[in-house]
């Protein structure tokens, strides 16, 4: 049977959900996001005013603080939001003409911080100027912070070279934490949802969190992140740990494997890590890979390999970053010498030698 | 309300159920979308006004939810189940439920598209809209989550040959 066929006659599953229960639950997080994003003087009043009134109101028995303090309607119409005359975050950026913006590579955002660059690029033509760049719509939910740019209105024809990138410190209010950061010009509708810097492979993602996760990538043929070719038996065979490039694209399975020890001979504290020769190159039989192995414990037996093993070891001065990332971790390796590779993590380095994992059978 | 601008709840009721039909097979469970699918009729909450006087703006918050479940699958992608394993060896045919099971394999974004566009009927433009991409990429997806499936699907059933159309 044609898998496409078989697809055309596959349906979307049946659900069954509680509407109601859902309904409500929604009205009540939209009503305090709603307010969150400024439409009312009073949630801004109540926030820049401290604690003490919300920690009175949650004491006085009230399920949602923010509900009493802003004298919900219970309407479930909603009106436009307005931008908040207060100093905190609002969803609305001050009203000008659209842009779109980028983070600044020099200067990454982190989880911890609760700034960050961003690079502002004017959406229509300008003659090649952004201009001045307006305050910023900022919208935090649980797993995104939505950044929202606008600049300085301009009137009349311009011819329309690419707009200079203006940065921008954004100041989130709190730390970015979890969050991903999103454009909010790119939402569906937006001024910039159908233009090229909203349609690349991550839309309106401008940066996330644990951006070192491996994620597929478009490639080209014979390139070593074109996990697209590959057979899914590969990577189904083992446990695969993901390695990536430096920019997170997930690595073929035979340009570099890491596993541990299958666990029915009890050898999952022993890891082993197979990459082609030299290393980059893809592997296709035993003689043109190496393996590299991780046995601190000598689960395989083999004394040589759990000798060779370091759990704290210098670089040496000809060791390079292969570029090859598994989160925080890099692996390093000597061009010269195939004889070991090194597992760099942020706070210790390991020497895995070149060895034979054995077989299990 | 006037005749012809449904409430927010009216557009609740109506489009809710539905949309998180579109998004389980996508972040994997009911349960999970659920979250999500809320997550997006909060943001049209917040925007009714202009959302509800969209033709159809149930198609915004699908859209809306159909991003956001690509991202939440992005992130949880370690934690997909396994592949499905092979079925019982009296079933002649490879069910639909083989196929569901079988897209937790794909990418979040092969698996939307696939979900989207086969289990869905969406057509490729509608696909890219939702996902903030080009037309190009969709069919990329599509091309190489029909290779994968294919080995999938064919290491699931002794009986048929699966092949992916090429």
């Amino acid at each position: 049977m044609d898998v496409d066929e078989l697809l055309r006659s596959a349906e979307l599953p049946g659900v069954e959900v509680r509407t109601g229960d859902a309904l409500a639950s929604t009205l009540r997080r939209g009503r305090v996001s709603r307010r969150r994003r400024g439409a009312g003087l009073g949630a801004c009043t109540v926030l820049a005013v401290g604690g003490l009134v919300v920690g009175g109101l949650a004491l006085a028995g009230g399920d949602d603080p923010h509900e009493v303090a802003t004298g919900s309607t219970g309407s479930t119409e909603p009106t436009e939001p307005t931008p908040p005359a207060g100093a905190d975050p609002s969803p609305v950026p001050e009203p000008g003409d659209a842009a779109t913006w980028s983070t600044d590579p020099s200067a990454l955002p982190s989880p911890t911080a609760s700034t960050f660059t961003a690079l502002v690029t004017r959406l229509g033509c300008s003659g090649g100027v952004t201009g001045r760049v307006l305050r910023p719509g900022i919208e935090l939910t649980a797993t995104e912070a939505v950044v929202t740019f606008t600049v300085e209105a301009q009137t009349g024809a311009s011819p329309c070279p690419g707009n200079d990138a203006v940065p921008y410190e954004v100041d989130l209010g709190q730390p970015l934490g979890d969050r991903a950061l999103v454009d909010g010009g790119c939402a569906p509708g937006g001024p910039a949802a159908t233009t090229g810097s909203c349609l690349g492979e991550d839309g309106d993602v401008r940066w996330r969190p644990g951006g070192e996760e491996a994620r597929e990538c478009e490639a080209g043929e014979g390139e070593v992140t074109d996990v697209a070719t590959e057979p899914p038996s590969w990577r189904q065979s083992a446990d695969y740990l993901p390695w990536t490039d430096r920019e997170g694209c997930l690595l073929r399975i035979d340009v570099v494997a890491e596993r541990p020890g299958p666990d029915h001979c009890g050898w999952e504290r022993a890891t082993v890590l197979v990459t082609g020769q030299p290393l980059g190159a893809r592997y296709t039989a035993p003689d043109d890979s190496t393996e590299y192995v991780r046995d601190p414990d000598g689960v395989f037996g083999d004394a040589s390999l759990t000798a060779g093993f370091d759990p704290d070891a210098d670089l040496p001065a000809t060791a390079v970053d292969s570029g090859y990332r598994r989160g925080d971790i890099e692996l390093w390796h000597d061009p010269a010498d195939p004889s070991a590779v090194w597992i760099v993590s942020p706070d210790h380095t390991e020497r895995w030698p070149a060895g034979e994992a054995p077989l299990c059978e | 309300m006037d005749g012809q601008r449904p409430s927010f709840e009216q557009a609740f009721r109506a489009e809710y159920a539905g949309v998180v039909r579109v998004v389980a097979p996508i972040v994997g469970s009911v349960a999970d979308a659920e979250p999500v699918v809320q997550d997006a009729f909060v943001k049209a909450f917040t925007r009714w006004r202009r959302i509800g006087r969209y033709d159809r703006p149930g198609a915004w918050i699908q859209r809306v939810a159909v991003r956001d479940a690509v991202r939440f699958a992005e992130r949880n992608r370690r934690e997909a189940p396994p592949p499905p394993g092979r079925p019982d060896p009296t079933e002649a045919v490879v069910t639909a439920i083989d196929v569901q099971a079988a897209l937790q394999v794909l990418s979040p974004k092969q698996r939307a598209c696939v979900v989207l566009h086969y289990l869905a009927d969406w057509p490729v433009s509608d696909v890219a809209e939702a996902l903030g991409c080009r037309e190009a990429t969709v069919r990329v997806h599509l091309h190489r989550a029909r290779g994968a499936l294919a080995g999938v699907l064919a290491a699931s059933a002794d009986s048929e040959e699966i092949t992916d159309g090429r």
